[in-house]
């Protein structure tokens, strides 16, 4: 890795963009494979910033990864008749199905807040659609719902502090997926701010896939679902069958 | 040692998994029941989706009772035409069930459903066990005769329609019980995730009228179809049986239930039924609670599309 930033380094020195800074980032893996023993794992998103380097500069970067976009159900319970039944719901498009955003530092302190709005930067700016609520205060309450649902099981991460920067030139930082995280073509996104500006912008594909058999009984289940479980049923019986035999020899 | 569910979408622990199939099987083995009323709790208590873990429970019903309907078969213990008609009435409420059950998966109450079901049931289940256990106890206890068996009535059945003969179980009974008894029991397996022996066996005993040396053998043959024709339509309509959650819960099940039937041979009959009513009621209580007490968020979420 390390010969690696060498490399790059070098390179951006040669290619120098007009503001006088670039990016080159990298993660590592590129490839998840959610396989029968994932149980999470995490991605490490480093990279480095080229260019000339003003000690008198503030340097931040933000980056986030954001997975492939779902539509999900919000549901919301009341009380009736003495138990908890859920009553309303509302459907919120676009929603990513995995996000985690990783600073610097506090964003607000990075950069103002009509640009992280502009943006969809952060888990409080995130370009959601919320269908079939007119009411704004509704609205936001749903949408509250949603990411602090996702919040529960790490699927929406918030790390404000969770990108280090080392001798203003390297940066990396840890980002952990669960083992709930969705498959898909995940979107890595590291800007650089300095003092407040955005000055370089890079994105990365990081592909998350179900492999091998899991892969093969997932798709199985959702493509050919008859097919799925004839078949569930038959490897039931027969190993129903086979450890009867077992137990009644022993 | 996580392991990765695909349909689930959730990683378990793989001895959690196996010892929680061992548990149910010691359970099953030691009072004699099928389990499968207390392994969809105990799948949903653990985190799995309640979906997940009825349709999944219907799926290890069929693998567990495999060898128990060998062996009574063996033994000539199964009323093969009368567990057919059963398994026929048992189609028909599989589908109402698991119609019901995608349905109310689609507007969001299945879960409602599922744990409103488990209450009601192991309610009336727990209550009417501990209420007969204990009597049974106290009787034991002053020493007094055991009540005679009661029968009951059957006038208005014994002048329905269709009469069929039931060689094995020796009764020339109208087909319209043994297919609405079937029916009944495929609506609450559909829904419950369970076998329905529970409530199978009584009904062959008291409504059908039909002699204790085939009943748990036919019981064992219908649930095998029954559970298999729910895991084909809950795989078709909720696309939610985890097959690798079953082999891992079968492979604990199998060591467990061995565990269990040497275990139950300690305790009396009486005993067995008080303690399990004691369970059935705790695990009743749990669902109670989950339904009565505020939850931590009132909001929950579901993906609806990738």
């Amino acid at each position: 890795m390390r010969g690696l930033l060498v490399i790059a380094a070098l390179v951006l020195v040669a290619g120098r963009s007009a503001h006088g800074r670039e990016l080159v980032p990298d993660v590592s893996p590129g490839i998840v494979e959610l396989r029968y023993d994932f149980a999470g794992t995490d991605l490490l998103l480093f990279g480095a910033i080229g260019g000339e380097n003003r000690q008198d500069e503030q340097l931040d970067i933000v980056i986030t990864l954001t997975g492939p976009k779902e539509t999900i159900l919000v549901r919301r319970k009341a009380r009736v008749a003495g138990i908890w039944v859920n009553v309303d719901s509302v459907r919120v498009a676009d929603a990513p199905g995995f996000y985690a955003l990783a600073a610097t530092r506090g964003l607000d302190a990075i950069v103002d807040e009509s640009f992280l709005q502009e943006a969809g930067l952060g888990l409080a700016h995130l370009p959601l659609r919320v269908l079939d609520v007119p009411d704004a205060a509704e609205r936001a309450a749903f949408r509250a719902g949603l990411t602090r649902n996702m919040a529960a099981v790490d699927l929406y991460q918030q790390r404000e502090g969770g990108v280090r920067l080392l001798e203003r030139r390297l940066f990396r930082t840890d980002i952990r997926l669960p083992s709930t995280v969705p498959a898909g073509v995940f979107l890595a996104e590291i800007r650089l701010f300095v003092d407040g500006r955005l000055t370089a912008e890079r994105t990365l594909d990081i592909h998350v896939d179900k492999t091998g058999f899991e892969r093969t009984v997932y798709l199985l289940a959702t493509r050919a679902p008859l097919l799925y479980g004839v078949t569930a049923v038959f490897i039931a019986l027969l190993s129903g069958w086979i450890a009867g035999m077992i137990a009644a020899r022993r | 040692m996580a392991l990765y569910l695909p349909i689930a979408e959730m990683s378990l622990n793989v001895f959690l998994v196996i010892g929680l199939g061992a548990v149910v099987g010691f359970l099953s083995g030691m009072f004699g029941v099928g389990g499968g009323f207390l392994m969809t709790p105990f799948l949903i208590f653990i985190g799995v989706p309640p979906t997940v873990a009825v349709a999944t429970g219907a799926n290890l019903i069929s693998a567990s009772s495999v060898s128990g309907a060998i062996a009574h078969f063996r033994r000539g213990g199964i009323d093969v035409k009368m567990g057919t008609v059963l398994i026929i009435g048992g189609a028909v409420g599989s589908v109402v069930g698991a119609l019901l059950f995608a349905y109310l998966k689609s507007i969001g109450q299945v879960d409602l459903l599922i744990s409103l079901a488990y209450v009601v049931f192991l309610g009336t289940l727990g209550i009417l066990m501990l209420r007969e256990s204990v009597a049974a106890l106290l009787r034991t206890r002053r020493g007094s005769p055991p009540p005679p068996r009661r029968r009951l009535p059957k006038g208005w059945l014994r002048a329905l329609p269709f009469k069929m003969r039931f060689r094995t179980s020796r009764l020339y009974i109208s087909v319209l019980i043994p297919l609405g008894v079937g029916a009944v029991v495929g609506v609450l397996a559909a829904i419950l995730g369970v076998g329905g022996g529970f409530i199978m066996i009584p009904a062959m005993i008291y409504i059908l009228g039909m002699p204790t040396n085939v009943v748990v053998g036919t019981s064992l043959y219908q649930i095998i179809f029954v559970t298999a024709i729910i895991t084909v339509l809950h795989a078709v309509g909720t696309q939610s049986v985890d097959v690798i959650l079953t082999l891992l819960l079968l492979t604990g099940a199998v060591i467990g239930a061995q565990a269990g039937a040497r275990y139950g041979l300690r305790l009396k009959a009486e005993q067995l039924r008080a303690l399990l009513s004691l369970l059935v009621l705790g695990v009743c209580v749990r669902m109670a609670l989950d339904l009565a007490l505020e939850p931590a968020d009132l909001y929950s979420i579901a993906v609806i599309a990738k």
